[in-house]
């Protein structure tokens, strides 16, 4: 363990020192100075910047939540901006240039290697974090169910932190006026779900007198999924998202669509859209454009079912008739049709007794410093001092997350409300250096919001963070295509439903067989490492 | 137009140097070669040199190590590439959707042309060209959700048609066997009226005396067209060939990305979408340059390919 440590020592050391030297050249194109600048007192102050992943307004160096923030940490913080479209075009152009923020909010977990092999994303010791953020640690180790002191790893490894991210599972979201006009409850199984769906159908429950109404789109095809034990998520646009393996209850990861129960989910699917009970034009997405939780179709009366956070459509409460709870999608929904109405449901109960939808990790906000912060150890601790102070110190919690109260945010009975929207709240440094809806801030901040969103779902299915391997990279576009492909061919009728297994036979061919058995193996390898 | 022009001027001083020497030509017209310095180093600082980083299609490039530091892989990006199981469906769809666009989109403007050209009314041509030109500023985005929305089995106007005359509605968007139609369609009516624009020019530019001259000799409008209109746009319609058959390999990516669902990957997965698919999951930066090198090479061969066949068949090829 001491040599470990000693080893580990040795690699920050030389890491640091490697990256001294590329800074020299990387430094001079930033524009700013890359180290620090003098402070009143005339000491050095610690310049951090932040790259809070993708956002759509620039920071306001002189805002007021950014000068509290400094005072509390004694830091210059910086905003690093990357314009949200083609984000990770212009992200990797600046990178090419020599240019990175200190601190890096990274939302996609594959690219983890490529960051580290590029020189971009630095090394960072647990036995650091442990010394410099305990309350963090103790936070963390609170919450590890495994993984979460693997996620970060590459090659051996440690390149960042993970947060504890308190979430939900999607919620089931039925058109209330329609299960009422028809004199229907919300179903729990699986058969009940069809009887309902059927009639939406059939029945006409938008009351125009025609046939145009179906039962639900791509957005329920999880649940679905989710009642045979499998965690296949479509996402907001339409298709799969292969690429989110699955992580089995004997903690092996595995691809949840080549098992032989998707075949059996499947077959419902295409049984439902013969029945009409799918809306045909799935296949273009229930979302039109504008904000991506929107269901067009589910506001525009052609379907009755939809899926999608709690908090997408209410904040805090199931009471529908307070428009102070209405998030977005209930807005929307309000505006097209006064009358329409919403209720939540359970996830449909398979055959077996499985249910459940899609949750995001619980590990969020994947954080890593750059070579660039690397170069100044002191960059290091006063980031892992910020860190610290989110796992204790409410106050500081607020003003990162949301703010200062009257300004940016307001007390209600509901838990705090943001006064501005997303794109002002950023530009006045709110979010800058956030580490997101902790465990801790969901309970001391937000305490209504979370029972809400814990009554409302059931059984998460939560996401898995593979560990980034060549062998699942370099095929999971393919096994992606192929995928959606025949899912949506099998769904729609143009091929049969035995179909399936060639596709399991092509997927494998194609590398599935071997991305998935070189995830497992470092998998495994993760967590014998761990003990 | 500027090069035709040279290109007439040309053969004079051709026919000169032949007779001197190149360096003895060069010491006579001095001036002239020096003019021409500020665009030889243009080309040579913007588009010879970067050409260099051409290199990271051989190598696993990583942007902070540089061309000098990264690991060099020989072909391995172009294998990964042409054993890619999608590939081989993927150049097809290319190809074949290109061609449909020559095939429809190309004469299109030029017809379009012909048809204003022959608008009495100066007030209704001006009116209806603004209008044809138009879609061209809308972007495909929007463009392809207007479209998608038109095109709905249940809201779409069309199918209301279809639906009223008694036929079943068809989902065109989604259909693997109207989707290349969508494509093509919904390219020539957003280029149309921008692509007859340079044509218009062209029409302008001709002496009214062939007109009266034509009518004289008893030519109809029909004739008119064929017998002056025409060969007078031939030089352009030549120029703007060759450069479409450059173009083959080279599909538009905003307007496939657009419209494709995973229902018509088969008959619409182009190599834009493709490259885009594949590369969104990792910064392959040289995957994508080895792809784009392959492209390329293919269109520089197109373009050869379709002067030479200008050059044999009219006086108006590029080189």
């Amino acid at each position: 363990m001491k040599k470990a440590k000693r080893l580990a020592a040795r690699m920050l050391v030389s890491i640091l020192t490697v990256s001294a030297l590329a800074g020299c050249k990387g430094g001079a194109s930033d524009g700013t100075p890359a180290t620090e600048t003098s402070g009143e007192n005339g000491e050095d102050v610690v310049q951090l910047s932040f790259l809070p992943g993708q956002t759509n307004a620039e920071v306001d160096d002189d805002a007021e939540v950014v000068k509290q923030i400094e005072e509390r940490f004694g830091i210059d913080l910086k905003g690093w901006y990357v314009d949200s479209a083609n984000f990770q075009e212009n992200l990797n152009v600046r990178f090419a240039g020599g240019e990175m923020p200190d601190v890096m909010v990274i939302d996609n977990l594959a690219l983890l290697p490529t960051y580290v092999e590029g020189g971009i994303v630095a090394e960072l010791p647990i036995e650091l974090i442990r010394e410099k953020a305990p309350n963090y640690a103790k936070a963390i180790d609170e919450a590890d169910d495994g993984t979460a002191w693997q996620t970060m790893m590459y090659n051996g490894k440690n390149y960042g932190i993970v947060n504890t991210t308190k979430v939900y599972p999607m919620a089931m979201i039925w058109r209330k006026d329609w299960l009422d006009k028809l004199g229907l409850e919300v179903p729990e199984t699986l058969d009940e779900y069809e009887e309902v769906l059927t009639a939406f159908v059939e029945q006409d429950p938008d009351g125009n007198g025609k046939k145009d109404t179906a039962g639900m789109a791509e957005r329920a095809f999880g649940a679905v999924f989710g009642a045979f034990g499998l965690r296949c998520v479509t996402g907001g646009f339409p298709g799969f998202t292969v690429e989110e393996m699955q992580l089995g209850e004997d903690n092996v990861p595995f691809f949840p669509y080549i098992r032989p129960e998707a075949k059996e989910a499947l077959a419902v699917l295409r049984d439902w859209y013969d029945k009409g009970i799918i809306d045909k034009e799935f296949i273009t997405g229930e979302n039109h454009g504008g904000y991506a939780w929107l269901s067009h179709s589910f506001m525009n009366d052609r379907i009755g079912l939809t899926s999608a956070q709690p908090t997408h459509y209410l904040f805090a409460s199931t009471d529908t008739s307070n428009e102070e709870n209405w998030a977005t999608c209930m807005k929307e929904l309000k505006g097209l049709n006064p009358d329409a109405d919403i209720v939540f449901g359970p996830a449909p109960i398979g055959p077996d007794g499985k249910s459940g939808t899609e949750a995001w990790s619980q590990w969020g906000h994947l954080t890593c410093i750059t070579t660039k912060a690397a170069e100044d150890p002191r960059k290091v601790e006063k980031f892992l001092e910020m860190l610290d102070a989110y796992y204790t110190d409410i106050d500081y919690m607020k003003l990162s997350n949301l703010g200062i109260e009257g300004v940016h945010y307001k007390e209600t009975e509901n838990g705090p409300v943001r006064l501005m929207d997303g794109t002002d709240v950023r530009k006045e440094g709110v979010l800058q250096c956030d580490m997101g809806s902790t465990f801790l801030y969901a309970e001391k901040i937000t305490p209504e919001k979370d029972k809400f969103c814990e009554e409302v779902t059931g059984n998460g299915y939560y996401r898995f963070q593979a560990p980034p391997v060549k062998e699942f990279s370099d095929v999971i576009a393919t096994l992606d295509t192929l995928t959606e492909q025949a899912y949506f061919d099998i769904i729609s009728g143009a091929k049969p439903l035995d179909y399936f297994d060639t596709y399991v036979e092509e997927f494998k061919a194609a590398g599935g067989e071997a991305a998935e058995k070189a995830v497992q193996e470092a998998w495994a390898a993760r967590l014998a490492g761990e003990q | 137009m500027a090069r035709i022009r040279t290109k007439k001027v040309a053969p004079q001083t051709i026919g000169n140097s032949k007779k001197r020497g190149f360096f003895q030509n060069m010491r006579l017209y001095k001036e002239y070669y020096i003019m021409l310095i500020p665009g030889l180093l243009f080309f040579l600082i913007f588009c010879y040199g970067p050409m260099y980083g051409l290199v990271i299609a051989f190598q696993e490039y990583y942007p902070l190590k540089g061309i000098s530091g990264s690991k060099w892989v020989g072909f391995q990006h172009f294998a990964d590439l042409f054993s890619n199981p999608f590939f081989l469906s993927v150049l097809k769809n290319t190809i074949i959707i290109s061609l449909y666009k020559l095939l429809i989109c190309f004469p299109a403007p030029i017809i379009l042309c012909l048809a204003l050209n022959e608008i009495k009314s100066m007030k209704f041509k001006k009116v209806a060209q603004s209008i044809s030109y138009l879609p061209h500023f809308v972007s495909w985005v929007v463009v392809s959700g207007i479209i998608i929305e038109f095109l709905s089995p249940s809201r779409g106007p069309i199918n209301i048609l279809l639906q009223n005359l008694g036929l079943e509605p068809i989902f065109f968007v989604a259909d693997s066997r109207y989707f290349r139609g969508v494509l093509v369609l919904s390219d020539l009516w957003k280029t149309i009226g921008w692509g007859s624009i340079v044509y218009l020019a062209a029409v302008t530019a001709v002496d009214p005396a062939l007109y009266e001259a034509a009518e004289m000799d008893g030519a109809g409008r029909i004739q008119k067209i064929i017998h002056v209109t025409l060969p007078a746009l031939l030089p352009i319609i030549t120029v703007m060939l060759i450069m479409q058959s450059g173009k083959i390999l080279n599909d538009s990516f905003e307007q496939v990305y657009n419209f494709l669902t995973p229902t018509t990957y088969s008959v619409g997965d182009v190599i834009s979408t493709f490259v885009y698919r594949m590369g969104i999951q990792k910064m392959q930066y040289s995957f994508t340059t080895a792809v784009d090198l392959f492209k390329n090479i293919i269109s520089f061969a197109l373009v050869m390919l379709t002067n030479y066949v200008a050059r044999k068949t009219n006086d108006y090829a590029l080189w």
